[in-house]
């Protein structure tokens, strides 16, 4: 067989110690973060060094026309690191050296296989942080969040990982490299490959190398929580924070059935009764700290919020506790726990949980919707058994019923987790025919034989 | 068809498991090999696609559950508070039962068993032990001449005592005052009764001089945890079940308030691990159950008994304190060793980066996995060597013989004690304790 012949060959290339293939070390990479989905085995694992060894394994892919399935932590949550088709996982966790701190041009040159909280505290003593901060960020890799354009708690304020991308090294299908972007805050050399390429789900090349953008630290914070009993209330309480001018780290809700997850979970000191609660952060200058919570507070207590402001770290720790209780909280009640990502624009905030809150009650389902209200990403989460398949075929209609509404309300289907496998069969519904054919041209312009991931963003002709 | 009733059970838990990968973050061996198949996620897949017979047992899977240190670190960090090493275990013992455990293991469980021959062998190694080992030109301990027991020749040994523990002491030894107030039953463990004396001799006399009436059944063996952790259950039912035994025997003797132990792998076995393990056997399990709810770690008991209130002299040294992981995160003792050491005057305590972050040791995980536990131990010794402390302590001797092999790999000049011995030493210099 030729993926045989192909591993044969990696294994001349980079020895045995790094090419597994054992049936227990392929069972380890047969899945990733994402629930109800299918896993499956690869053929190999193979863990390059550098940058060569990837276009190196890349030209013998291509030769023997071996599916490539580049990794870093596999804790997606699009099925975007499973290996569908067999072939080859490419793992980066030996490639993940942060090569250099730049602090005269607030830039970090890093490894694809380095952890993000690992920059993040290789770069505080310079008083610095990389703002992306999704949830896994103790574990996801960089190169895995670019791929992946990863968002995060902070993306209305700071944005997300796409907004950090300053340059990248690119192995293409063919084994052939080349590098666009640089450390140049301004750079409209040609298309926007950096852009192209953040975000692509290892699906039109892969990322050896980044150039990332740093930012001061914020001097200071203030969290406060605020409990609402009317969804519009809420609703009209971030509409009315951002009308103030001001802009918060994070504006984070939790809806009635979370909240009350939560609190049966955690004892947080949740109103089970409330509608709906909005935890809210705002970071900076003090002075400027002190002004901008005042004006929230002031905002939320207008809309008949119930406000607690956390006076110290201590309370503000609690305030998160219950913030971060959510999807545990959730999890725990189930045994599978579907979480999409579905985003609307913040002003149809209320409408869209109106709708997820009939299409629980449609499809008979506990849905408990969290997410990060200030960017309108919503964390829908379905709360199921996927050993019960009459209540997975709901379970599919519900999924399928949230990505239409958030389309049809001027939103998107996805706000940070990507498309992988678990979106594509929706694409067509927010980018129409043509746009999904734009996504062939593309994919098939750098990656003809589709070996890239395959089965991921853009389906084949055929 | 093998039987799978244990792993089936464990197959709830596995189903709480969401494969978010948090604990990549915190799995010290994780760090070390990067491996999907080492860090709690991926072994629980493993365990997963057992159940569902995707996957036969093999010594190959036997080899991957094998990589854990137990160490339940990934517990704390999960989301889902998913019971990963239960899971593990579970694993481990399906293997075994059904494929067998390596040779090398199944001779040294069946010898663990026979606690005459224990002793025998270690009182006799503790003579001989000039013959097979060599004197470090520096520091403590010994290496090997040649490789005994699949142990790594580089691996620097701590030097066995000529008399054990156990033997240094009588069955009943009263408070110092004659007036016991409390009643404890000493566990000591195979490490601490057979390398570790200095510390049994401490916890027993700074109880003693609290007022605590001390008893150490003569007839206590090994617990039984490097056996039925490594998925042996049936050699562990039965050491569990001597244990008990003993320990009940002595309860009735004695009317005990407590039963101690300086060990946080021990602890747990009695705290913890005897009632699951005996669960289809209701006789033992209501014994171990009573035992369980007596079991305490020594340094809260020399708390309780008041054991901070004597005067105490002054010891001019910095200190650090290691968590066990099974004394930290099975027990939850990490306070009162920390207590314990700041009480004492003239001691400077210095806390290390990720004092719960285990050793590497992990029993006979550092036997048959030795580069891989030098590694995580190497982490440990500089975390200590950045403190600066002259001396390093810890709550459970299978940590301290770590940690000591992994000091001398570094060539670093540390000393490594129980807390309570220090505390012990106080009490010597203050009176309260005379030779």
């Amino acid at each position: 067989m030729s993926v045989q012949q192909a591993i044969r060959e990696m294994e001349t290339l980079l020895g045995k110690e790094r090419v597994l293939t054992t049936i227990e070390d392929l069972a380890c990479y047969a899945f990733d973060a994402t629930a109800d989905m299918p896993s499956h085995r690869p053929d190999a694992i193979v863990l390059p060094q550098t940058t060569e060894e990837v276009q190196a394994i890349m030209r013998i892919a291509s030769k023997h026309k071996t599916p490539i399935y580049p990794r870093g932590a596999g804790t997606n949550l699009s099925g975007g690191t499973i290996p569908l088709k067999g072939g080859v996982v490419v793992t980066f966790q030996r490639m993940n050296k942060i090569l250099e701190i730049d602090a005269e041009n607030l830039t970090a040159t890093v490894q694809p296989g380095v952890v993000i909280q690992s920059l993040n505290t290789a770069v505080a003593p310079y008083g610095l942080i990389y703002p992306p901060d999704p949830g896994t960020v103790s574990t996801a890799t960089m190169a895995g969040s670019t791929a992946e354009c990863s968002g995060g708690l902070r993306g209305l304020k700071y944005g997300v990982t796409k907004h950090y991308i300053m340059g990248l090294e690119v192995v293409l299908a063919n084994g052939e490299k080349f590098r666009c972007g640089g450390k140049t805050v301004k750079n409209v050399t040609a298309y926007d490959l950096v852009k192209l390429f953040t975000g692509s789900e290892g699906t039109l090349g892969i990322i050896t190398e980044l150039i990332v953008k740093l930012i001061p630290a914020p001097e200071s914070r203030k969290s406060m929580l605020a409990i609402f009993s009317d969804l519009d209330d809420a609703g009209k309480a971030i509409a009315g924070i951002i009308s103030a001018k001001v802009i918060p780290a994070t504006l984070e809700i939790m809806d009635k059935t979370t909240i009350q997850t939560v609190e049966s979970f955690s004892h947080a000191g949740l109103p089970t009764d409330a509608e709906a609660v909005l935890l809210i952060e705002v970071d900076g200058i003090p002075e400027v700290v002190a002004k901008e919570a005042e004006s929230v507070e002031e905002v939320c207590k207008q809309f008949k919020g119930n406000v607690r402001v956390a006076e110290t770290d201590k309370e503000r720790d609690q305030l998160w506790a219950a913030r971060r209780a959510a999807l545990p909280a959730l999890a725990q009640k189930s045994p599978t726990t579907v979480l999409e990502d579905a985003t609307v624009p913040r002003s149809r905030i209320p409408e869209m949980l109106r709708a997820i809150r009939q299409i629980a009650k449609k499809y008979d389902l506990l849905i408990g919707t969290f997410g990060h209200a200030g960017d309108g990403n919503l964390h829908p989460t379905i709360l199921c058994d996927e050993r019960n398949e009459e209540q997975m075929k709901r379970v599919h209609k519900a999924v399928d019923e949230i990505f239409r509404v958030a389309v049809d309300l001027g939103g998107t289907l996805s706000g940070e987790h990507g498309i992988g496998m678990a979106k594509m069969k929706y694409l067509e519904w927010e980018l129409g025919a043509t746009g999904v054919d734009v996504l062939r041209r593309i994919k098939e312009a750098l990656d003809p034989e589709y070996l890239l991931n395959p089965g991921k963003m853009v389906a084949g002709r055929n | 068809m093998a039987d799978y009733k244990t792993l089936k059970k464990a197959g709830e838990l596995m189903q709480q498991c969401m494969k978010c990968g948090n604990c990549q973050a915190v799995c010290p061996l994780y760090m070390e090999t990067m491996h999907e198949g080492a860090v709690a996620r991926g072994k629980i897949r493993l365990a997963v696609d057992v159940l569902e017979g995707r996957l036969q047992p093999t010594h190959g899977l036997l080899d991957k559950f094998a990589l854990c240190l137990t160490c339940k670190a990934c517990e704390a960090n999960c989301p889902c508070g998913v019971h990963c090493v239960d899971i593990i275990l579970a694993a481990r013992a399906q293997m075994a039962e059904t494929v067998g455990l390596p040779m090398i293991k199944q001779s040294i469980f069946k010898g663990l068993k026979l606690r005459r021959m224990l002793n025998f062998g270690l009182k006799t190694g503790a003579l001989f032990q000039g013959v097979a080992l060599k004197r470090r030109s520096e520091g403590k301990g010994r290496t090997m001449r040649v490789s005994v027991m699949g142990m790594d020749v580089r691996r620097v040994i701590p030097d066995l005592a000529t008399t054990p523990a156990r033997d240094m002491f009588e069955e009943y030894n009263p408070a110092h005052s004659g007036k016991g107030k409390m009643r404890a039953a000493f566990f000591t463990g195979c490490v601490n009764n057979f390398i570790y004396t200095d510390t049994c001799k401490a916890i027993v006399e700074v109880l003693r001089a609290n007022d605590v009436d001390v008893i150490i059944p003569k007839a206590q063996h090994c617990c039984g945890a490097p056996v039925f952790i490594n998925g042996d259950r049936n050699i562990g039912r039965e050491m569990a079940r001597h244990n008990i035994d003993v320990f009940t025997a002595a309860d009735q003797k004695y009317n005990l308030d407590h039963i101690f132990m300086a060990c946080g792998t021990c602890v747990c076995s009695f705290a913890e691990h005897y009632p699951h393990l005996l669960e289809n056997d209701p006789e033992y399990q209501r014994k171990a159950e009573v035992l369980a709810k007596k079991t305490i770690d020594a340094n809260p008991l020399v708390i309780k008994a008041g054991g901070l209130e004597k005067p105490m002299g002054t010891i001019e040294r910095s200190v650090t304190y290691h968590d066990s992981c099974h004394l930290a995160r099975g027990m939850k003792v990490t306070a009162e060793p920390r207590q314990i050491l700041r009480s004492i005057p003239g001691v400077k305590f210095y806390e290390m980066t990720n004092p719960a972050r285990c050793c590497g040791g992990a029993g006979s995980f550092s036997l048959t996995h030795y580069d891989l536990s030098k590694q995580v131990t190497a982490k440990k010794a500089a975390d200590i060597s950045q403190t600066g402390a002259q001396t390093a302590t810890t709550g459970c001797p299978g940590c301290r013989m770590t940690i000591e092999d992994g000091l001398a790999q570094a060539h670093l000049a540390v000393d490594t004690v129980h807390p309570i011995k220090l505390l012990y030493e106080s009490y010597k210099l203050s009176g309260v304790i005379r030779d």
